[in-house]
C-alpha cells in the first residue's frame, strides 16, 4: 500500500498553511481590542444572579406593543445582504409587512415581514437553484423568508456591533412552529432552516430560512423567538388541541407570533407529504448515526485497548515481526528516528519517523515502553512499540495484530 | 494580555490560527471573522499567552468552539453555496501567488487542481474526521495534542484519522494513481 505515504505526502501539501492573514486583519483586531476594552470590563462585571432574574422576568408575556417605524423594511434588509431577488420578493403583493414587538427579558423582537415563494433569493438563482450541503447537490426552491429585528431593551451600554455580538443576540433562534405538531419535534431544524443576519445601529435584523410553510396555513402557524431549541421549558403545547402558548415562568426569551398567513396558501396534500418525508429522514439519521457510532465506538475501544498493552501483552497476543526491529540512539536533542521500513504483505511503506521520547516516556523507566502509532486495515493492525533501554538506547518493535485471531 | 502580548502572540501564531480558520470555514470573509474573533476572545478570556501553556493549541480550541457555536445557530444555505464557490477562486488565487517559479505552467496548473480536489475531497468529510486531519496535516499537532484540544481519547483520534485516510483514498483513487506515475 504504497498510496497510505502518497496520500499522507499529499494531505501534507495540500493542507499545509498558505494563506496569511493581511495587516488589515490584524490591525482591526488591535483596534477592536483597544475600542472594545470598556466592553471586556462589562463581561467580566458578573450581574448578580437576584437582579439576573429581575431582568428575565421582565418578559410581557402576551402583551404585544406595536412599534413605531424606525426599522428597515423588509427589502431594506435584503438590500444589506445585497440579495436583489429576495428584495423584490419583499416589494412584490404577496409579501406580508408586519410591525409588531414583543418584549422578552432583555430583547425587544420585531417582526417586520415575510414572503413565501420558489427562487425568490438571488443567490439561489444565481446557482439555477442548485447548491450543495454536505457534498450532496440540494434542490433550493420553496421556501419561507421571515425578517425579524431584536434589539436590547437598554441599548445605551450595548452600543457596537462586536459587543452585540457578545450581548447574545445572535444566541438566540428564530423558529416557525405549526398548530397541532410539537415545537421540539418539528421547527426550524427540520425546516432546513438557514439564517443571516446584520447588525445596523445596534439593531440585529434577521432572515430566516426555511421550507415554505404557507403549506400549514389553515392549521395556523406562530413564529417564535427563543434561547435554543424551542423546548418544553419555553412553549406549552396542548396535545388535544395542538395550541402552543408561551411558558409564563420561563426564565429566558420565548416570544410568539401568529403568522398571518392567508389561509388559501395551504395545501393539505403536499403538507402531509413534507410531514411524512421529515419523518423518514429523521427515522434514517437515526439509524445512520447509531451505525457510526457503535463502528467509531468498537474502533475507538480496539485502538484505546491495542495502545494500552504491555510489551508482554503485545507478545503474547499479537504477532512480532522481528525483522522490522530497530535499536535507535537519542541524536543531540534527544530525538530517535526510526529508519523507513516496509511491510511487504502489505505492500506498505512507512516513511522515517522522529519522536520525542522525553515526550512519550515521561515519567516512565528502563524496561517500560509505549505504543506511537497503530496503523493498518479493519481486522489488521500494525502496532509501533518502543522500549526504553538501560544503555539509553530505544528498541522499536512491529507487531501484526489480526482481530480474527484473537 | 496587553497590546504587546497581543502584537507577539499575532506575529508567532497568526499564520497558522488564520491558516486553520480557512480551512474550517472554506470561505475568505468567515476566516477572516472567525481569525479576529479568536483572538478577541482569548483578550477577553484573559488567560496569560506563553510558551508554557501552548498557544497554538489553546488559540485553536478557541477558534474550534466559536466556530461551533456559529454552526450550531445553522448556517445559511445559500451562504454555504456561495462558500463553495468561493473556495475554489481562493484556492487558486492563493495557490497562484505562492506556487513554485519553478514550475511550468501546465505544472501549476496540474498543481492548483490536485491541491483543489484535496482540499475539496476533504472538506466533504463529515466534520469530525475533517476536523482531526485539520488538526494533522494543517496544524501539524500530534495524536496527542488533538486529543487534548477535541476531549477525546487518544484512540478516538487515531480511529477519526485512520477512518479520514481510508475515506480520502476512496475519494482520491484516481488522483493517487495518477500521481504516482
Amino acid at each position: 500500500m504504497k498510496q497510505e505515504n502518497k496520500l499522507d505526502e499529499i494531505l501534507k501539501q495540500a493542507l499545509s498553511p498558505d494563506e496569511k492573514p493581511n495587516d488589515w486583519l490584524n490591525q482591526n483586531i488591535l483596534r477592536r481590542v483597544k475600542e472594545n476594552k470598556k466592553m471586556t470590563k462589562r463581561t467580566k462585571h458578573r450581574i448578580p444572579a437576584a437582579a439576573m432574574v429581575a431582568a428575565l422576568t421582565l418578559c410581557l408575556g402576551s402583551a404585544t406593543v406595536f412599534a413605531a417605524w424606525k426599522y428597515l423594511t423588509p427589502d431594506e434588509v435584503a438590500e444589506v445582504f445585497e440579495d436583489k431577488g429576495l428584495m423584490k420578493a419583499f416589494q412584490s403583493e404577496g409579501a406580508i409587512t408586519m410591525n409588531e414587538s414583543q418584549v422578552c427579558g432583555d430583547f425587544k423582537i420585531t417582526l417586520l415581514g415575510m414572503v413565501s415563494g420558489k427562487n425568490l433569493s438571488q443567490n439561489v438563482s444565481e446557482t439555477n437553484g442548485s447548491i450543495e450541503i454536505d457534498g450532496e447537490m440540494t434542490l433550493e426552491d420553496d421556501k419561507t423568508y421571515i425578517v425579524t429585528a431584536i434589539e436590547r431593551v437598554n441599548a445605551s451600554e450595548n452600543a457596537g456591533d462586536g459587543n452585540w455580538d457578545e450581548a447574545g443576540a445572535l444566541d438566540l433562534t428564530v423558529s416557525p412552529l405549526v398548530k397541532g405538531l410539537t415545537p421540539w419535534e418539528f421547527n426550524i431544524y427540520t425546516m432546513e432552516g438557514g439564517c443571516m443576519t446584520v447588525v445596523e445601529n445596534d439593531i440585529e435584523y434577521r432572515i430566516t430560512e426555511c421550507d415554505n410553510i404557507e403549506m400549514f396555513a389553515d392549521k395556523g402557524v406562530y413564529l417564535s423567538v427563543t434561547d435554543g431549541v424551542p423546548s418544553a421549558d419555553a412553549y406549552q403545547y396542548d396535545e388535544a388541541t395542538g395550541e402552543i402558548t408561551r411558558n409564563e415562568s420561563y426564565e429566558g426569551v420565548n416570544a410568539l407570533f401568529n403568522l398571518p398567513i392567508d389561509v388559501s396558501k395551504a395545501d393539505a396534500k403536499a403538507a402531509e407529504q413534507f410531514l411524512k418525508e421529515m419523518e423518514e429522514k429523521r427515522n434514517s439519521n437515526d439509524a445512520g448515526e447509531e451505525q457510526d457510532m457503535e463502528e467509531e465506538g468498537l474502533a475507538a475501544e480496539l485502538f484505546e485497548e491495542m495502545e494500552n498493552w504491555t510489551l508482554e501483552e503485545l507478545n503474547s497476543r499479537a504477532e512480532y515481526m522481528e525483522d522490522l526491529t530497530q535499536v535507535l540512539i537519542p541524536d543531540e536533542d534527544g530525538n530517535i528516528t526510526a529508519k523507513s521500513f516496509e511491510i511487504e504483505e502489505e505492500g506498505m511503506k512507512v516513511g522515517e519517523v522522529t519522536i520525542s521520547p522525553s515526550f512519550y516516556f515521561e515519567g516512565k523507566q528502563p524496561g517500560e515502553s509505549v505504543t506511537t502509532e497503530i496503523i493498518g486495515d479493519e481486522g489488521r493492525y500494525y502496532i509501533a512499540n518502543y522500549t526504553m533501554n538501560e544503555d539509553g538506547t530505544f528498541t522499536l518493535r512491529i507487531y501484526r495484530y489480526s482481530v480474527k485471531e484473537s | 494580555m496587553n497590546k504587546e502580548q497581543l502584537e507577539q502572540c499575532i506575529d508567532a501564531y497568526g499564520t497558522d490560527i488564520y491558516a486553520f480558520c480557512s480551512r474550517i470555514t472554506c470561505n475568505r470573509q468567515e476566516a477572516d471573522d472567525l481569525y479576529q474573533d479568536t483572538f478577541l476572545k482569548a483578550v477577553e478570556l484573559g488567560e496569560k499567552i506563553d510558551d508554557t501553556n501552548n498557544p497554538k493549541s489553546y488559540l485553536v480550541s478557541i477558534a474550534m468552539r466559536i466556530w461551533k457555536n456559529k454552526k450550531r445557530k445553522f448556517a445559511w444555505r445559500n451562504r454555504i453555496a456561495e462558500s463553495m464557490t468561493l473556495v475554489e477562486e481562493t484556492i487558486r488565487e492563493e495557490d497562484i501567488n505562492h506556487s513554485e517559479v519553478m514550475c511550468s505552467p501546465e505544472e501549476q496548473i496540474l498543481d492548483w487542481e490536485l491541491k483543489a480536489q484535496v482540499r475539496q475531497a476533504v472538506e466533504k468529510l463529515d466534520e469530525k474526521y475533517r476536523m482531526s486531519v485539520y488538526l494533522y496535516y494543517t496544524m501539524e499537532f500530534s495524536i496527542e495534542q488533538i486529543a487534548e484540544i477535541m476531549k477525546l481519547p487518544k484512540g478516538t483520534v487515531k480511529s477519526r484519522l485512520h477512518k479520514a485516510r481510508k475515506l480520502l483514498k476512496q475519494e482520491l483513487e484516481v488522483v493517487l494513481n495518477e500521481t504516482g506515475k
